[in-house]
C-alpha cells in the first residue's frame, strides 16, 4: 500500500518520532541535571518531603519518557499494519490505553513537580483540569479505535 | 451462529471443486474457506447471487438455518 495518503503518514510518522525522541532526550538530561545539580531549579531534598518529593521526580521522568515511548510504538506498529493492509491493528488499542494511563500521571506530576521538588512546605497538590480533559479524551479515542477494531474486523469476514 | 453454509454440500452434488467455485464466483479459496468453515460475519447479495450462479441451486440450498 504505496498511496500518497500512506507517504503522508509515514512523513508525519517520521515527525512526530522525531518529537519523540528530543522529548525524551530532554526529559532525562533535565532530570539528570535538576537532581544532581545545585543551582537554582534543581532538587531542595527535605527530609519530610523526600518520599513525595521521590515519587513525583520518577513519576514524572518515568511516564513522561514511557508517554513519548508508546506514541513512538502506536505511530510503528500502525505503518505496519497499513503496509500490511490492515486499517486498525487491534494491538494498538491497548497501546492507547496505555498512552492516555502515561499522560494522566506523568502530566499530574509534571503539574506539581515545580513545587513539590523545591520543597515548598505550603505546596499544595494540584491536578490541571487540561490534563484530566486531554487524558479523558485519548481515552474516548481508545474506545473509538476499539470500535474501528471491530468493524473493521467484520468487514474482513464479509464475503 | 445458527446459519448454517453448506456450500460443501452443493459442491459435492455438483461434483465442482472450491477452487473452480471460487474462480467462478470471484472470490478468493481464502474467501470461501472462511465461508465453508462458518466464520463468515455476512455475505454479500452479490456473492450470493454468483454462488446460486455458479452451483446452479437457490439460495436457500447454501444456506440453512438450525436452531
Amino acid at each position: 500500500m504505496k498511496t500518497k495518503g500512506y507517504r503522508k503518514m509515514m512523513g508525519v510518522t517520521i515527525f512526530a518520532s522525531l518529537i519523540c525522541i528530543v522529548s525524551i532526550v530532554w526529559i532525562l538530561v533535565q532530570s539528570y541535571f535538576i537532581s544532581t545539580g545545585s543551582g537554582e531549579g534543581c532538587i531542595v531534598w527535605h527530609d519530610e518531603l523526600y518520599p513525595i518529593q521521590a515519587v513525583i521526580f520518577a513519576g514524572r521522568l518515568l511516564f513522561k519518557s514511557l508517554f513519548y515511548t508508546l506514541i513512538i510504538v502506536f505511530l510503528c506498529k500502525q505503518l505496519k499494519a497499513i503496509r500490511n493492509g490492515v486499517l486498525f491493528p487491534g494491538a494498538n488499542v491497548k497501546i492507547m490505553y496505555a498512552i492516555a494511563t502515561s499522560y494522566l500521571i506523568g502530566n499530574i506530576c509534571d503539574d506539581n513537580a515545580a513545587t513539590a521538588l523545591t520543597g515548598g512546605e505550603n505546596a499544595a497538590f494540584v491536578i490541571n483540569g487540561d490534563t484530566l480533559l486531554y487524558a479523558a479524551l485519548l481515552v474516548i479515542f481508545a474506545l473509538l479505535y476499539k470500535v474501528a477494531v471491530k468493524v473493521s474486523e467484520e468487514n474482513n469476514l464479509t464475503i | 451462529m445458527s446459519i448454517i453454509v453448506n456450500v460443501d454440500v452443493m459442491l459435492a452434488k455438483r461434483k465442482m471443486t472450491s477452487g473452480e467455485l471460487a474462480e467462478k464466483v470471484g472470490i478468493t479459496q481464502a474467501n470461501l474457506s472462511i465461508l465453508k468453515t462458518g466464520k463468515a460475519k455476512a455475505v454479500r447479495f452479490s456473492t450470493l447471487d454468483a454462488l446460486c450462479k455458479a452451483l446452479d441451486c437457490q439460495p436457500g440450498d447454501i444456506l440453512e438455518y438450525r436452531e
